[in-house]
C-alpha cells in the first residue's frame, strides 16, 4: 500500500491482481450487473491509488476496507439507478447455502489468504440460523433497511430487528472481530 | 436518546440498515461515548466479512489495463478548474438578476468580438467589487431579521472553498451551501459536523457537482443554535459515526 501511495502504476497492478477478483465479484453480487461491477471495480481502485496514504493497517485488513468501500459504492450506484438488486427471499437463501458449500469450489481460485478468510466466514455463517442468515444477507447484499426486509420478508419489523442484532452478535463472536 | 447507549442499534448501523432517524439517533450518541464507538469498529469489521462469502467471478480482461489508464490520466491531468465565489457562474446560481444580465452581455460580447482583456477585466472587477457590496449587505438584511447565518471559511485542504449556514429564526431548521469544493472520488462523501462542547454531531451528508456547489438541509438533534461550530470533513460513502477525513470547510455560530 505505501508503494501505491506513491502512486506506483506497478504497485496498483499487483494489487489488483491480488484483489480485483474480489472486489468484481462483491460488486457483481450485488448489483447483478457485469457493466455495474466494472464500473464500481474501476471507482474502488482509484479511491485506492488516490487515498492510499490515509489506510491506516491498525484499523484492519485490507479486505476489509476494500470490501466496505466496494459494497458502499455499489449500493450508491443502484440508489442513484433507482434500482433495486433482482433476488427474491427464497433465491437468495439459496445464494446463501451456496456460499457455505464445504467443498469451497469456486469457479476461480482465489489467493491463499482469501481463500482462508472465505472458508473461515462461511464456516461462522453455517451455524448461525437461516433466518438470521437472510436477514444479514438482504441487508449487506441488497443494501436494505429493517423495516424493507420486514416488508419483503412480510415478518414484523422486532421480529427483523432481533434476527439481524443476534445474527451479528453471533457472528462477531464466531469471527473474533 | 444522545445520553443513553445504543449497544442494541450497533450491529444494524454497521450495516447500515437502519432508517435515517434511527441512524441520526446513533450518531448523535457515538459522538459522545467513546465505547460504542470501539464497539461500532468492530461490528464493522463483522459486517465486512459477509462481502468475503460473494461468489468469485472473473472481471473481464479489459478491466485491468482500463483502471491503470484511467490512473494514468488522474496522475497527468491534475488542476481541475475550480468555480470561486465571484466567478460569473456563482453568482449566476444566486440569481442576482442585474449581476446575471451583465455577465451574459460581457459573455456574449466577448463571444461576438474576441478577446477585449482590458475592458472585459475593467466591468468584471467592477462587477465583483459590486457584487461582493451587495451580496454582504444582503447578508446582513437577512442575519438581522429572520435568519442566522454561519460563514464557513476554507481550510487548507480546501483554500478556494466557502459556504454559509442559514438557519432558521429558532433553529430548528438550517441549510447548507457550498462552493468552491473538488468534486470527490465515487466513494466519498463530504459530512457536516455540528459541534458542540467539543463533541461532534453528524449533520448530513452530500455531495458537490463539477462546479464546487452542493447543498445540505441540516439535520440536527434538537436547535441549530445549542451548536458552538460547524465543519466539514471528507469520509466514506455513507458517512462516518466521527470525523475521519481531511476538513474542508469551518465555521463558529
Amino acid at each position: 500500500m505505501s508503494q501505491v501511495a506513491q502512486a506506483h502504476s506497478d504497485a496498483l497492478g499487483e494489487l489488483y491482481d491480488r484483489y480485483g477478483r474480489m472486489v468484481f465479484s462483491l460488486a457483481f453480487r450485488i448489483t447483478g450487473s457485469s457493466e455495474t461491477a466494472e464500473e464500481v471495480t474501476q471507482d474502488v481502485f482509484v479511491q485506492v491509488w488516490r487515498f492510499a496514504q490515509h489506510y491506516d493497517p491498525q484499523q484492519g485488513r485490507l479486505t476489509t476496507w476494500l470490501s466496505s468501500v466496494t459494497r458502499h459504492r455499489a449500493i450508491d450506484i443502484l440508489r442513484q439507478q433507482n434500482v433495486r438488486p433482482e433476488g427474491h427471499a427464497d433465491s437468495l437463501d439459496d445464494d446463501l447455502f451456496s456460499f457455505i458449500d464445504p467443498a469451497g469450489e469456486t469457479a476461480v481460485e482465489p489467493s491463499v489468504e482469501l481463500h482462508q478468510q472465505q472458508w473461515q466466514v462461511r464456516q461462522a455463517l453455517a451455524q448461525l440460523p437461516e433466518e438470521q442468515r437472510q436477514a444479514l444477507a438482504l441487508a449487506y447484499f441488497m443494501g436494505m433497511t429493517q423495516q424493507e426486509i420486514s416488508e419483503t420478508l412480510e415478518q414484523p419489523l422486532g421480529t427483523v430487528k432481533t434476527r439481524i442484532r443476534l445474527g451479528m452478535i453471533k457472528l462477531k463472536d464466531l469471527l473474533g472481530t | 436518546m444522545i445520553g443513553a447507549h445504543v449497544t442494541d442499534q450497533i450491529p444494524a448501523y454497521a450495516l447500515d440498515c437502519l432508517d435515517e432517524e434511527e441512524a441520526s439517533q446513533v450518531e448523535a450518541h457515538l459522538a459522545v461515548c467513546d465505547g460504542c464507538q470501539a464497539e461500532l469498529e468492530d461490528y464493522q469489521a463483522t459486517a465486512s466479512h459477509l462481502g468475503l462469502v460473494a461468489p468469485q467471478v472473473q472481471p473481464p480482461p479489459h478491466l485491468k489495463a482500463s483502471i491503470l489508464r484511467g490512473v494514468e490520466h488522474l496522475q497527468t491531468g491534475q488542476g481541475k478548474t475550480r468555480q470561486k465565489i465571484g466567478a460569473p457562474g456563482f453568482w449566476l446560481r444566486l440569481k442576482i438578476p442585474v449581476l446575471e444580465g451583465l455577465y451574459r452581455s460581457l459573455a456574449s460580447s466577448v463571444r461576438n468580438t474576441g478577446p477585449i482583456w482590458v475592458g472585459v477585466s475593467l466591468l468584471l472587477l467592477i462587477a465583483l467589487a459590486a457584487s461582493n457590496l451587495v451580496w454582504w449587505n444582503q447578508v446582513k438584511r437577512v442575519q438581522s431579521s429572520e435568519f442566522h447565518l454561519v460563514a464557513l471559511k476554507g481550510t487548507d485542504s480546501a483554500p478556494n472553498a466557502s459556504g454559509i449556514v442559514v438557519i432558521s429564526q429558532e433553529g430548528m431548521a438550517g441549510t447548507l451551501i457550498v462552493d468552491g469544493l473538488p468534486a470527490l472520488a465515487t466513494a466519498q462523501q463530504y459530512q457536516l459536523w455540528l459541534v458542540r462542547d467539543g463533541k461532534r454531531v453528524s449533520g448530513g451528508l452530500f455531495y458537490v457537482g463539477q462546479n464546487g456547489y452542493g447543498m445540505l438541509a441540516v439535520q440536527a438533534p434538537g436547535s441549530l443554535l445549542n451548536f458552538s461550530s460547524f465543519g466539514i470533513t471528507i469520509e466514506p460513502s455513507g458517512g462516518s459515526p466521527g470525523p475521519t477525513g481531511a476538513k474542508v470547510l469551518g465555521g463558529n455560530l
